[in-house]
């Protein structure tokens, strides 16, 4: 009776392992299925960002930016002579 | 009897052993054949079943603009091209049912037709009766567009049962230019449709032509499982597409800009054929701009190649196109002059002239020519008032007199090894026109000599020699710079990634060019001629119209007759600009060229086809905003117009200095 207690329970915990292994096996074949979805759709959104950093280049078009200067409510704006910029090193003084 | 029947079921049971033995021998030979020896072979046909391989496209080099320029600005990557994803349009004719091509045809070539940006196919309808199973309907669609029509599709192949893959989408990218026109003649372009054995993009001309091999890149390729619902993975990278390598220019977009809107500007008061306009910055030979009017747009070559009085808008002008320079040349000659005072000082002997000399200019008459003259008259001259004035004969008197003492050989070798002419600058582009000095000794076709009695004379005053005009920027770059021969160039940098690392392949560093920049002229040359020019750009001066307020500047100012069949032509010119700003440390050099100008005379203004009409206010208005761009402080803050509450003409720049040359003309001319 003993040793077929003993087998029993054998049994059960190789079944218990086995479960776990064929389990985690899902889960990772689960997401390998992810994958490819999610690569295609990084590679959409690097051509989307691609698209969209042209039409921005497009408004940004330095002869459009001039059209825009001339613009009353532009004329302020100037740009600064070389000797009124100040460089600061990078690392001294920087705020954490 | 019961031994004989044993003995016989012995030998059947040996026959029936044997035979299974054999028949399992042979099963494992035929796995052993199958499994071993043709091992390889059935595994390449099961891989070709359950696998199979795409090509994956890859990017072409991208130019960038030289953002570094503005000091004091952190420089940002900006693109002059970009590489667009974009679908071209296929179908399957064999797969489309005859009574339906027409229904289909007809709803694509509506979805299609005049959208901005599409090529569609001539003979759409055609198309589907081909006997093909790829026909390419429309070219670079958009990713909205091709949703769009991939939506409609499904629907419509489903509900009259027609095979999903009879359409399909080509996946491409298209080479566009978010500046439009800006930088069109420099850059080039492509064509729309690629090389089709090798899959690549084919250059128009430009800097897509002669950088083409380091912009190229190779397609990748990737293994996929043939899975009908789903891959369990991307599949296996085999070889990854490589891109194109990256060209980083010396151009500033936004210089650029400036210079176009100018030079069209420019152009189209002067009522001329065309113009350009090139900076260099002079210490270093990067060019900085290089604008043509008029424009060429890369994105519509065909517009431009299919008509040939437009195919001549799409080649670079500057390096092209070699002519006769006129008065351009003068303060080179001037250089070449003092050059030869060196030499004979060097050789124990008399300079040949005096900055200051008083030189009768009245007589134009020179051996082996027709007299020469001036565009007022003059009895004497200096070296200042001469340059002021343009003075045809005193640059001949100068000449004559280096060549008197010096030798025709010496003053033809200044020429050459001094500025360069008559030999290519290693320009990037393709195309360069290397110009042309006569060589004594040579004979034309027509059996004269290149150079005879006359010819120095002539090459005083820029006439009978061919330079392009980044020979001619470069010669003044030279002026600009305190005497150092700089080569102008157009490229900083070559960088391939790879594996997203940075891989320079050419560094075209200015610390590493200049070694072999060699000085060529004394600062004291470049002192006093840069002095002559300064006077040409106040009153009294022919390139006043350039002048700069709140900055110092030089230049000059020259005006050609082309020549047309033969002969100089009256109505025909090429007027140029040369100059630098500020004179002290200049930020760039620039030349402004303009062909065939209209020929009027404006009562209080002068002749329009002349260069100071027409090119110097080009210079002015490129320099000022130029220099406000870049945030250079005025050098004179007193050098204002009459009447701007910042004049002061007590200490504006150079104003003493032109009132007492104006009364030494005046003691030498009018008394």
């Amino acid at each position: 009776m003993g040793i077929l207690i003993r087998i029993f329970i054998c049994i059960f915990w190789a079944g218990l392992i086995l479960y776990g292994l064929v389990s985690h096996q899902n889960a990772l074949t689960a997401l390998r299925l992810e994958i490819p979805p999610l690569a295609k759709e990084v590679k959409k959104i690097q051509e989307d960002n691609a698209r969209l950093d042209y039409e921005i280049d497009r408004f940004e078009n330095p002869i459009h930016l001039m059209e825009l200067q001339r613009q009353p409510e532009y004329s302020h704006l100037k740009h600064p002579l070389t000797k009124e910029i100040i460089i600061l090193p990078s690392g001294e003084g920087a705020v954490e | 009897m019961k031994s004989a029947m044993e003995s016989s079921d012995r030998r059947r049971l040996v026959f029936l052993a044997i035979g299974l033995f054999v028949f399992f021998a042979l099963l494992i030979a035929q796995f052993f054949c199958i499994q071993i020896v043709q091992g390889e072979k059935w595994s390449r046909v099961a891989d070709s079943q359950h696998f199979f391989i795409v090509t994956e496209p890859f990017q072409r080099g991208v130019f960038y603009s030289n953002t570094g320029i503005k000091k004091g600005h952190t420089p940002v990557r900006q693109p002059l091209v970009f590489d667009i994803q974009k679908f071209h349009l296929y179908i399957d004719p064999q797969s489309i049912p005859e009574s339906l091509r027409g229904e289909m045809a007809s709803r694509l070539h509506g979805a299609v037709n005049e959208m901005p940006g599409v090529t569609v196919v001539d003979d759409f309808a055609g198309q589907f009766e081909k006997k093909s199973r790829s026909r390419c309907l429309a070219m670079w669609l958009d990713m909205a567009t091709r949703q769009t029509i991939d939506q409609w599709w499904q629907e419509w192949a489903r509900s009259h049962k027609v095979a999903r893959n009879a359409l399909f989408f080509v996946s491409d990218y298209q080479r566009c230019h978010p500046f439009g026109k800006l930088l069109g003649q420099v850059l080039g372009g492509v064509r729309d449709r690629r090389d089709e054995e090798s899959g690549q993009a084919i250059p128009t001309g430009g800097l897509e032509l002669a950088f083409n091999e380091h912009l190229k890149g190779s397609f990748g390729k990737r293994r996929l499982m043939r899975s009908p619902r789903h891959a369990l993975a991307t599949g296996e990278v085999i070889q990854a597409p490589q891109d194109g390598a990256d060209v980083y220019l010396t151009i500033n977009h936004h210089l650029q800009a400036i210079a176009e809107e100018e030079i069209q500007r420019g152009v189209e008061k002067a009522g001329a054929k065309g113009g350009w306009v090139v900076m260099m910055e002079p210490y270093t030979g990067e060019i900085l701009a290089l604008a043509q009017y008029p424009f060429f747009d890369p994105s519509n070559y065909q517009e431009y190649y299919n008509d040939p009085l437009r195919a001549q808008d799409t080649r670079v002008r500057a390096v092209s196109d070699a002519s006769e320079v006129g008065s351009t040349m003068k303060p080179l000659t001037l250089a070449i002059a003092l050059k030869a005072n060196e030499e004979r000082r060097r050789r124990g002997e008399e300079p040949i002239f005096d900055p200051w000399e008083k030189i009768e200019t009245a007589s134009g008459k020179f051996p082996g020519r027709r007299d020469l003259t001036d565009t007022h008259k003059h009895q004497y001259l200096n070296m200042y008032l001469a340059l002021q004035k343009s003075s045809n004969i005193y640059m001949a008197r100068l000449v004559e007199r280096v060549c008197n003492a010096l030798g025709d050989q010496w003053y033809r070798q200044q020429l050459t090894s001094l500025f360069g002419f008559g030999q290519l600058t290693g320009f990037e582009l393709s195309g360069e026109s290397a110009g042309l000095v006569p060589t004594p000794g040579k004979r034309l076709p027509d059996g004269r000599m290149e150079w005879s009695v006359p010819t120095p004379f002539s090459l005083a005053i820029g006439y009978n020699l061919q330079a392009n005009s980044l020979q001619l920027l470069a010669a003044y770059a030279t002026l600009a710079n305190g005497g150092w021969r700089v080569r102008p160039t157009l490229i900083k940098k070559i960088v391939h990634k790879v594996d997203d690392t940075d891989e320079v392949v050419w560094d075209n560093a200015p610390s590493e060019r200049l070694k072999s920049s060699p000085r060529v002229l004394d600062p004291y040359i470049v002192s006093e001629v840069v002095t002559a020019m300064k006077y040409v750009m106040k009153t009294g001066g022919s390139a006043r119209r350039a002048n700069v307020a709140g900055y110092t500047e030089a230049g000059k100012t020259g005006t050609v007759r082309k020549i047309v069949g033969g002969q100089y032509s009256r109505e025909a010119h090429l007027a140029f600009f040369v100059g630098f700003i500020p004179v002290n440390r200049p930020a760039f050099v620039m030349l402004v060229g303009i062909d065939e100008p209209e020929v009027k005379y404006l009562p209080g203004v002068g002749h329009t086809e002349h260069a100071s009409i027409c090119a110097a206010p080009i210079f002015k208005e490129v320099a000022r905003r130029s220099l406000e761009y870049l945030g250079v402080a005025p050098d004179d803050p007193f050098g204002y117009p009459p009447g701007d509450p910042r004049y002061d003409p007590k200490q504006a720049d150079w104003h003493e200095e032109v009132k007492k040359m104006a009364e030494v003309y005046r003691e030498w001319n009018e008394t």
